[in-house]
């Protein structure tokens, strides 16, 4: 390890060993046993990390705990009243059920064209002179 | 306090459960709080939006899927998000009128390390959000930089160049203090 390694090392990872990595932990403390100059840099490393903790703002205001409680939307209270409950439960199997119905009107609503030509040939059936069609087939 | 699990409250809030989330905003707010405040540099909009982050956590706890993600990741990358489209919908942060120093800690510190502390924080607020977002989850709030890469949605290495010039800058900077 050299000065400069040292140094970008000591700006990431700061005076605190525990942040080191492993890898990196011996090196560094052989190479500050020995050297002035990273000696200057740890101590200034160290002075930065005592005060930044003192940068923090103070505690939280104690107003803001009651007023996050406040502002939370609360699920509305279940009524008592077991009619109520029942019905409040029935809209989904209600709509479940609607589907095939809704189903059925959309196919014969877009089917139309099949309804005519069945209820055409219900009306050529109604003219049709059964009789006579029996005598044709049965023969002479 | 209960010792259960962040994931095991979550998937009690999932089923609408008010003494889980509760439980939870008690664990996270804080640092929620620091992270949004890191962001927006506005003690109001940081409340404003802390806020909509944990009621976002309520009323989306069902999006929210076990074992995919950590929760304290699920939180921050919400809060992130809405952070950024609140910055966008501003077009700027304004000052805030509130004076910041009044909001910080003030736990016997000596006028040198004060000096220091003010210092350090007008060299923050410079400094691009995202080094000063990792700065926070990873120097501050002590996230691994995996972690911190699902919540800003990068690689690993890059989290490492962030970190690494934002402390750089940062370091350079606080340097008068000591020579």
């Amino acid at each position: 390890m050299n000065s400069k390694d040292f140094e970008s090392h000591l700006d990431i990872y700061g005076s605190r060993w525990d942040r080191w990595p492993e890898h990196l932990r011996v090196d560094a403390q052989v190479f500050l046993r020995d050297n002035e100059e990273a000696k200057k840099l740890f101590a200034q490393a160290t002075d930065l990390d005592e005060i930044l903790p003192l940068t923090q703002p103070a505690k939280v205001p104690s107003y803001l705990r009651t007023r996050i409680l406040a502002n939370l939307a609360r699920p509305a209270i279940k009524s008592g009243n077991w009619l109520d409950q029942f019905l409040a439960q029935l809209w989904r199997p209600a709509a479940v059920a609607l589907v095939p119905l809704l189903l059925g009107f959309a196919v014969g609503f877009f089917d139309q064209e099949s309804v005519d030509a069945l209820e055409e040939e219900i009306v050529a059936l109604s003219f049709t002179d059964f009789e006579m069609l029996a005598g044709v087939y049965d023969g002479p | 306090m209960s010792s259960s699990s962040d994931d095991e409250l979550m998937i009690q809030v999932v089923a609408q459960d008010e003494n889980a989330y509760t439980e939870l905003m008690d664990r996270h707010l804080n640092a929620l709080y620091a992270f949004i405040y890191r962001f927006c540099e506005n003690p109001l909009d940081a409340e404003d939006l802390t806020q909509t982050t944990m009621v976002r956590v309520w009323e989306r706890a069902g999006t929210w899927r076990a074992g995919k993600v950590a929760f304290k990741t699920w939180l921050l990358q919400i809060a992130r998000n809405l952070c950024i489209d609140d910055f966008r919908r501003q077009s700027r942060y304004e000052t805030s009128e509130v004076d910041p120093d009044e909001l910080y800690r003030e736990d016997g510190k000596s006028l040198e390390q004060e000096e220091k502390v003010q210092a350090l924080r007008k060299e923050m607020s410079a400094l691009p959000e995202r080094q000063r977002t990792a700065l926070e989850l990873c120097s501050i709030q002590g996230w691994s930089q995996s972690d911190a890469a699902e919540i800003l949605g990068c690689s690993v290495d890059a989290i490492d160049a962030l970190l690494g010039r934002g402390r750089r800058t940062l370091r350079l900077r606080m340097a008068r203090f000591r020579d």
